[in-house]
């Protein structure tokens, strides 16, 4: 499997006159003082920011190079092989990015090529702008896909890709309790599952995991439940069995509605939305109350884990699930993750993941997670965007005007700042 | 798909990277590489280099080892081809073998062009392929030679920088008014030609050659200029022409194979990448030879993943060159020549070692040119160029600040495609 580490530029807010990384790159062993890193600063246009390698996965550089010079192996960046250069410059064409470097009086190229596997522009920057993201993570912990190639799930459906992510990493060593609703995976993936009612699928998993712990069996007791039976039918029997600290690894995937039976409101359906049962007309404005914020109430209960994770971040989700299995052993886990759908949100199919990261932009659905009741945020947003920009890919909130989109905006702000308030910070 | 067959005529950068595109798709299908020459795959971009010592001999040849090692590709070596049978599926070498294909991918390259002048010697020489560098450089020797080279493109200008560093006398017949015509603007052709001066090459422009006779172990030249002048080498370098295919009957313009947007000639499973292809401009349209090395890497990606059963198209050719001269380096990319345009303006940005201009048409970037500005990415201006990226609010920024200009503009175009 080829693993991909990469430069990323947070956002492109650098302080205007700051070239800390340029000169580092410049220090560097073997550099010659050429830095291949760039500061780009526009103050006419308010744009300050970095020109660096893209680190492709299938370099044009590379590909062209007609001595081999330039070469990307399968793990690693494409590097630049000075001996072998003959300054010919064509790789400078194909670059669209200015990752390529033409050196002023040596007839070479170069390039960024991680100053091995420390790249020194990320130490020298002060303000975390430059971060060095390692690509291992994920592709070590994905196992076979064990949930059926052909679904009659909807087009677009985030919750089969929160299926599929949720036990490639998890593994086959588990058993998946289920309610009814959108996700009855019964016959749809190559692991035990139990169907159980929308009041007890927590019970149900309660029993087997007493009983494997009993036979001191490791497999884990997982549950992917959507927003109704978690928030509403079933939350008395989860309150229950977080507070007996059950070792459950229970997963919310948040449709913000009962969708299965035809987009009715839930108690996580947030302000504004319209749903079969909180319509738009004469007189209806979508649902008026907001949403409850049922992954704040788990990590009240002190438990083990608890966990927002959604589908733009895999990653965060990833290490989130693996933290999750982790805390099982000794008490219980819950991680409440959107999912966004196409179906009742009334969005683009194409859109899933876009909307997921809409949320996160606008703080609507904030990645936090707390181990026994100590929240820590694991992505803060540096430049948080307005909440039309996740609004603006949905009719179900199409009809909303000006006041009412700043009544959202105002309980998203408030909301976020409620968890703020108690989070520590790093 | 084991049984599947994949025969790429020629060796050169266009079939290698169809044979990568294959292999990416198709990792059991029988591929054959088949070269007229009697080395191993390598670029002929690099030869200048090899005369030069630059590159050594092995080096040349070592990308094109490690690929065929790794992508499992069989080589036939010094077979040229005679005949294609195209409704039969066969092509047939003038040994007499034959042999059939499933898909068929001719990227036999161009050769170069030759004056109507009679004449055969040792000291009479063309610079292509891996043998006329050979030649030449045994034929040199290590002794000083006067050296003419007939041609101003880039081979010639290349190739006669080599030789005057290696410190050879040099003479330049060029037929036009300038070295390296339509590549670059009179600005930057000047600051090249004063380079070959002051070196000591000299540069004869409005000339050509009108006969050859021999001298002994020398060579007399005749110049339409009515000069003549007395050499011990005489080098051709005026052009290349697409490799002919002998006996196959399609559709070609300015010599080269018509391909449509998959690199698919008119005939169907045979295709054409490289040099030998006349594959459409991104510019305008039409179809003509584009010899580059970026582009023959791009029509051979093309043409390789479309014989594996993908669909990938072609996005059309954009004419691109950097040349390192002595002290100059200068790059060009698609249209520079503002008279050939009328309705496009030019940005020109100088500083003390070199000047950049920007040719618009309707606000969007159509060819740029460098004169030693390294610190300008000409793959940044090339992309904007394909994005069709619109500088109309920044003009004038971009006329003051071109490479954080350009460098954002790309990066803005870029992250408007993604989410």
């Amino acid at each position: 499997m080829t693993m991909n580490n990469t430069l990323v530029v947070q956002q492109s807010n650098c302080p205007p006159s700051c070239t800390l990384c340029v000169e580092a790159c410049s220090g560097r062993n073997g550099g010659n003082g050429q830095a291949v890193i760039e500061k780009l600063d526009l103050p006419e246009i308010g744009y300050h920011s970095l020109l660096l390698c893209n680190q492709c996965s299938q370099p044009e550089c590379a590909a062209v190079c007609p001595t081999g010079a330039l070469s990307h192996p399968a793990s690693g960046p494409t590097v630049l092989d000075r001996a072998r250069c003959v300054g010919c410059g064509i790789c400078s064409l194909a670059c669209p990015y200015g990752g390529v470097h033409l050196q002023a009086k040596e007839h070479k190229s170069s390039k960024c090529d991680f100053c091995g596997d420390a790249p020194q522009c990320v130490k020298a920057c002060p303000n975390g702008i430059l971060e060095y993201k390692k690509a291992e993570v994920i592709a070590e912990h994905l196992n076979e896909d064990v949930v059926s190639p052909g679904l009659p799930y909807c087009a677009g459906c985030g919750m089969e890709l929160i299926d599929r992510f949720t036990l490639r990493v998890l593994g086959q060593n588990i058993v998946l309790f289920g309610a009814p609703g959108c996700n009855v995976l019964g016959a749809k993936a190559k692991i035990p599952y139990y169907g159980s009612l929308m009041t007890n699928a927590v019970s149900s998993a309660t029993g087997v995991s007493r009983y494997f712990k009993h036979i001191q069996r490791d497999t884990i007791c997982v549950a992917i439940i959507g927003d109704g039976a978690t928030a509403d039918i079933g939350f008395g029997a989860l309150s229950a069995a977080a507070e007996r600290g059950e070792r459950i690894l229970y997963i919310c995937y948040d449709n913000e509605a009962y969708m299965n039976t035809g987009i009715q409101r839930s108690s996580t359906t947030p302000f504004g939305s319209c749903t079969n049962t909180t319509q738009v007309g004469s007189t209806g404005r979508g649902k008026q109350g907001n949403a409850k914020n049922v992954a704040l109430l788990m990590a009240f209960h002190n438990i083990q884990y608890v966990a927002t994770a959604t589908l733009a971040y895999p990653e965060d989700y990833m290490r989130k699930l693996l933290k999750a299995r982790e805390a099982v052993a000794e008490g219980m886990a819950y991680i409440h993750v959107l999912s966004p759908c196409p179906t009742g949100w009334k969005s683009k199919t194409a859109d899933t993941v876009a909307v997921t990261k809409a949320a996160v932009e606008t703080n609507y659905f904030p990645l936090w997670e707390a181990e026994k009741g100590d929240i820590k945020f694991t992505h803060v947003v540096q430049k948080t965007a307005p909440i039309e920009h996740f609004t603006k890919y949905m009719e179900r909130f199409a009809h909303l005007t000006e006041m009412e989109i700043a009544k959202l905006q105002k309980h998203v702000d408030g909301s976020y700042e409620q968890i703020r308030r108690i989070a520590s910070t790093r | 798909m084991g049984n599947f067959k994949h025969l790429i005529i020629g060796a050169g950068p266009a079939g290698l990277s169809a044979v990568q595109a294959i292999r990416e798709v198709d990792k059991t299908a029988k591929i054959t590489l088949v070269s007229k020459e009697e080395v191993p795959p390598y670029s002929p971009a690099m030869l200048p280099y090899v005369l030069s010592g630059e590159l050594l001999d092995a080096d040349l040849f070592v990308k094109g080892r490690e690929m065929l090692d790794r992508m499992n590709v069989s080589l036939s070596l010094h077979k040229e081809v005679a005949g294609i049978d195209s409704a039969a599926h066969q092509v047939t070498y003038s040994n007499g073998e034959s042999e059939s294909f499933d898909k068929l991918l001719i990227a036999m390259g161009a050769r170069p062009l030759t004056l109507p002048i009679a004449y055969s010697a040792n000291n009479i020489h063309h610079f292509r392929t891996y043998q006329d560098c050979e030649r030449l450089q045994q034929t040199i020797g290590k002794t000083k030679q006067n050296i003419a080279i007939c041609g101003g493109g880039l081979v010639a200008v290349e190739v006669a920088e080599k030789l005057c560093r290696a410190g050879h006398a040099v003479t330049l017949i060029e037929l036009k008014s300038c070295l390296l015509p339509q590549l670059f603007s009179a600005k930057g052709i000047a600051t090249i030609e004063d380079a070959f001066r002051n070196h000591g090459v000299t540069v004869l422009t409005n000339s050509t050659l009108i006969a050859v006779a021999e001298a002994g172990h020398k060579l007399d030249l005749t110049l339409s200029t009515g000069d003549t002048l007395r050499v011990d080498h005489l080098l051709f370098a005026i052009g290349v022409t697409p490799n002919l295919v002998k006996g196959l009957s399609a559709p070609m313009t300015g010599g080269g194979l018509i391909v449509g947007r998959h690199m698919e000639t008119a005939l169907p499973d045979i295709y054409a990448a490289g040099d030998v292809a006349a594959a459409f401009s991104f510019l305008d349209g039409h179809n003509a030879p584009c010899p580059i090395l970026p582009e023959a890497v791009a029509q051979g990606k093309v043409a390789g993943t479309n014989m594996a059963g993908g669909n990938l198209e072609y996005k059309g050719w954009i004419r691109c060159n950097y040349l390192r001269c002595f002290e100059s380096n200068l790059f060009s990319m698609g249209i520079t020549d503002i008279s050939a345009e009328p309705e496009c303006s030019a940005l020109e940005y100088t500083d003390d070692h070199g000047f950049l201009r920007i040719l618009l048409k309707n606000e969007r970037i159509i060819g740029a040119e460098g004169l030693n500005m390294t610190a300008i990415h000409p793959g940044v201006l090339l992309s904007l160029i394909r994005q069709q990226t619109s500088v109309a609010k920044q003009r004038d920024l971009l006329f003051t600040k071109p490479r954080e200009v350009a460098s954002w503009l790309m990066q803005k175009q870029r992250s408007a495609q993604t989410v």
